[in-house]
């Protein structure tokens, strides 16, 4: 009985501090699910991917569970199932992941012709610790088919030990209560709206381009790739304003998560992660593209900062900490999270970009591997979502948008076309329309 | 490879049209072959949504157990006639609220029908306990009937899409066909006369709305400065 209760205890994790508003926010139609995609020069075999799957679990003790209902907060306990069922794809990505499905399991893996994808639950890690999973259990795969892939990169060793700290909450370990809080102070920004598909299907259109040819572009802007997209999102949304009737000129938000371990150093494959929030006010006056480019580029370098980020971490964890908060039943604060967050929280933003940069992998991957995408969930009202991530000299833009219309993201990728960066596009709108896309 | 001619991304072998601007791929040196897979499977993943029978008879449950509790808790030891209200009331809210959810496509007007004819049964319940002083059949009856009517016409109106202004009239149009019924039946089972006085000061209100209401479905330009005084 002791020693179970021991075995009890060691194998169930607080949500972490970013992961705490998740439960509370998701919602059949507002997922917080990611999916990582790669698509193989072969095709995937299921049977292997399961037996991947199931070497790779055990690694990821902290991917390895599923979510319980505590009184005051949701909590992770170990899964006993072994790991969650591999399965056929579906041209609808990123649905919610109900726990009471999937075996329990809060990521779900799937296999289409050559491409294996995975998807994750924000809960569990942020695209760090998603593109660790990822990559490893692709390798485990890799291997099973007989190809010799080595660890290194983003591929760990699944033969190693797990590290207690790869579990370790990160906000907790860095968080300084008694230093300066944050408070976020956003107006409403503007939306794109449009018709909006019916429930449970979204509009995914993943745009391929050359790393060399954005870098060389955004170099000449002088900013990085990850402002160069952002500030192209910004134009879109700024210029769609203006076309139109109604012009309310509302500020046009761009939300950046950033990865918070270029400053603060841990292990961890759970999330770690906290949100820049850019606003342009058009009441201003007119902005040429490069003007855009140049705010954006002077307001993301001047807050990104160890400092900044150490008291955006302190005020997201005084509402943790504050004591009403932490005796209020579980399931009331998820109801007031959602009730707070369907009136607030995507408004402050007109679309989303998250680049998980680069994926650095083993050089003996790259000839079984064709390309790579990130796709997020829908917003609620975000016209435009964008997921990115870069392998092997590509970079994948992937643009979720709940609307019927793709203007947003026909002007999103003529924009890189006119800029004479070359796109490859796919999309699952034939399948969302049942057209002949 | 195909690119748009007219967004200029390239496209997919499989691609019969750009994503982006739906203009048709032709290429006749590389036509779009059936045998290559497009990027997305042709399967649509669309979760179950919540059991609607289960959750009716579970909430069925939660409405029969206290009302057959009291019933036989009041034969054995009080025998009130009031507890036939009790039990009427919970037909009727059975009927009003959980009926809808048992049915898998229900049809607006026949819920209606159903609402309406179960309101007048649970009103016969004031006749049979003695309750009653003739102003069910003076009055419930034929409002029952005349919102029944109103609402069925609004029903078959709504058939056509309509705009939001035109919704609008409507509805203050019911809503004041309905008050003038009202106090007209009120009027005549009371006072024995025909009179208005509520009905009155409500029409000239709705009558005002909905005139402004009209005015805005028609001038775009009403629209604009409504537009550009008020928002927020």
């Amino acid at each position: 009985m002791k020693k179970g209760l021991i075995n009890h205890q060691k194998t169930w994790y607080k949500l972490d501090n970013a992961a705490k508003i998740f439960p509370g926010q998701s919602t059949s139609s507002y997922s917080n699910v990611y999916r990582l995609t790669v698509t193989l020069k072969e095709k995937v075999n299921p049977q292997l991917l399961e037996m991947a799957l199931l070497k790779t679990m055990p690694r990821f003790p902290s991917f390895d569970v599923r979510i319980r209902n505590g009184f005051f907060w949701h909590y992770l306990e170990k899964n006993p199932n072994g790991a969650p069922p591999v399965r056929p794809d579906s041209a609808n990505p990123c649905l919610r992941i109900n726990p009471k499905e999937n075996k329990g399991y809060l990521l779900r893996v799937f296999y289409y012709e050559n491409r294996m994808s995975v998807e994750f639950y924000h809960v569990l890690t942020d695209g760090f610790g998603a593109s660790r999973f990822f990559m490893t259990l692709l390798a485990v795969y890799l291997r099973l088919t007989g190809k010799n892939i080595p660890v290194g990169g983003a591929v760990l060793d699944v033969d190693e030990k797990p590290s207690e700290s790869e579990s370790e909450d990160a906000y907790l370990k860095y968080v300084k209560p008694n230093t300066a809080k944050a408070k976020r102070v956003e107006k409403f920004a503007y939306q794109a709206k449009g018709k909006r598909l019916p429930k449970h299907y979204i509009n995914v259109t993943t745009g391929y381009m050359p790393v060399d040819a954005l870098k060389k572009k955004a170099a000449e802007y002088g900013v990085t790739v990850t402002e160069y997209i952002a500030g192209v999102l910004v134009w879109i949304m700024y210029n769609l304003q203006k076309e139109e009737p109604f012009n309310r000129n509302k500020p046009i938000g761009v939300q950046i998560p950033v990865n918070v371990r270029q400053f603060f150093e841990t292990e961890t494959v759970r999330n770690f992660m906290l949100c820049y929030s850019f606003q342009l006010d058009p009441r201003m006056g007119e902005y040429t593209f490069p003007e855009i480019l140049r705010q954006l580029s002077l307001y993301l370098r001047y807050i990104n900062n160890e400092k900044n980020l150490q008291s955006m971490m302190n005020g997201n964890a005084a509402i943790e900490k504050n004591p009403l908060m932490r005796v209020t039943p579980s399931f009331l604060k998820d109801f007031g999270i959602n009730v707070l967050y369907k009136i607030t929280g995507e408004k402050a933003t007109s679309s989303l970009i998250s680049n998980i940069g680069l994926i650095k992998a083993p050089k003996e991957m790259e000839p079984y591997v064709e390309k790579m995408s990130l796709v997020l969930a829908q917003g609620m009202v975000n016209a435009a979502r964008c997921g990115v991530v870069s392998y092997n000299g590509t970079l994948a833009l992937s643009v979720t948008n709940i609307y019927e219309s793709t203007a947003v993201q026909k002007a999103i990728f003529t924009t890189f076309v006119k800029e004479g960066i070359p796109v490859k596009i796919e999309s699952n709108k034939s399948v969302i329309t049942g057209g002949e896309v | 490879m195909s690119y748009c001619v007219n967004c200029g991304v390239e496209l997919e072998k499989a691609c019969k049209a750009c994503p982006l601007c739906d203009t048709p791929v032709i290429n006749p040196r590389e036509k779009a072959e059936p045998s290559e897979k497009p990027a997305y499977p042709d399967m649509l993943l669309i979760p179950q949504s919540t059991n609607k029978l289960y959750l009716a008879f579970v909430l069925s449950l939660i409405i029969l157990i206290p009302t057959l509790v009291s019933t036989i808790i009041n034969a054995m030891l009080f025998d009130n006639p009031v507890i036939k209200y009790v039990v009427g009331g919970a037909a009727l809210v059975w009927v009003w609220f959980l009926l809808p959810l048992m049915w898998k496509k229900p049809i607006p007007a026949a819920l209606v029908t159903i609402d309406a004819v179960s309101l007048l049964l649970y009103f016969q319940l004031f006749k049979i306990i003695g309750h009653d002083t003739g102003w069910v059949d003076s009055f419930v009856v034929p409002v029952v009937i005349a919102l029944w009517i109103t609402v069925n016409v609004f029903l078959l109106w709504m058939k056509k899409k309509r705009s939001k202004s035109a919704i609008a009239v409507a509805m203050l149009a019911a809503i004041n066909v309905m008050t003038l019924i009202c106090e007209l039946r009120a009027s005549a089972f009371f006072t024995g006369k025909l009179q208005f006085v509520v009905s009155i000061v409500m029409t000239a209100c709705c009558i005002s709305l909905m005139i402004f209401f009209l005015v805005l479905d028609k001038s775009k330009r009403m629209k604009m400065w409504l537009h550009k005084k008020f928002f927020i």
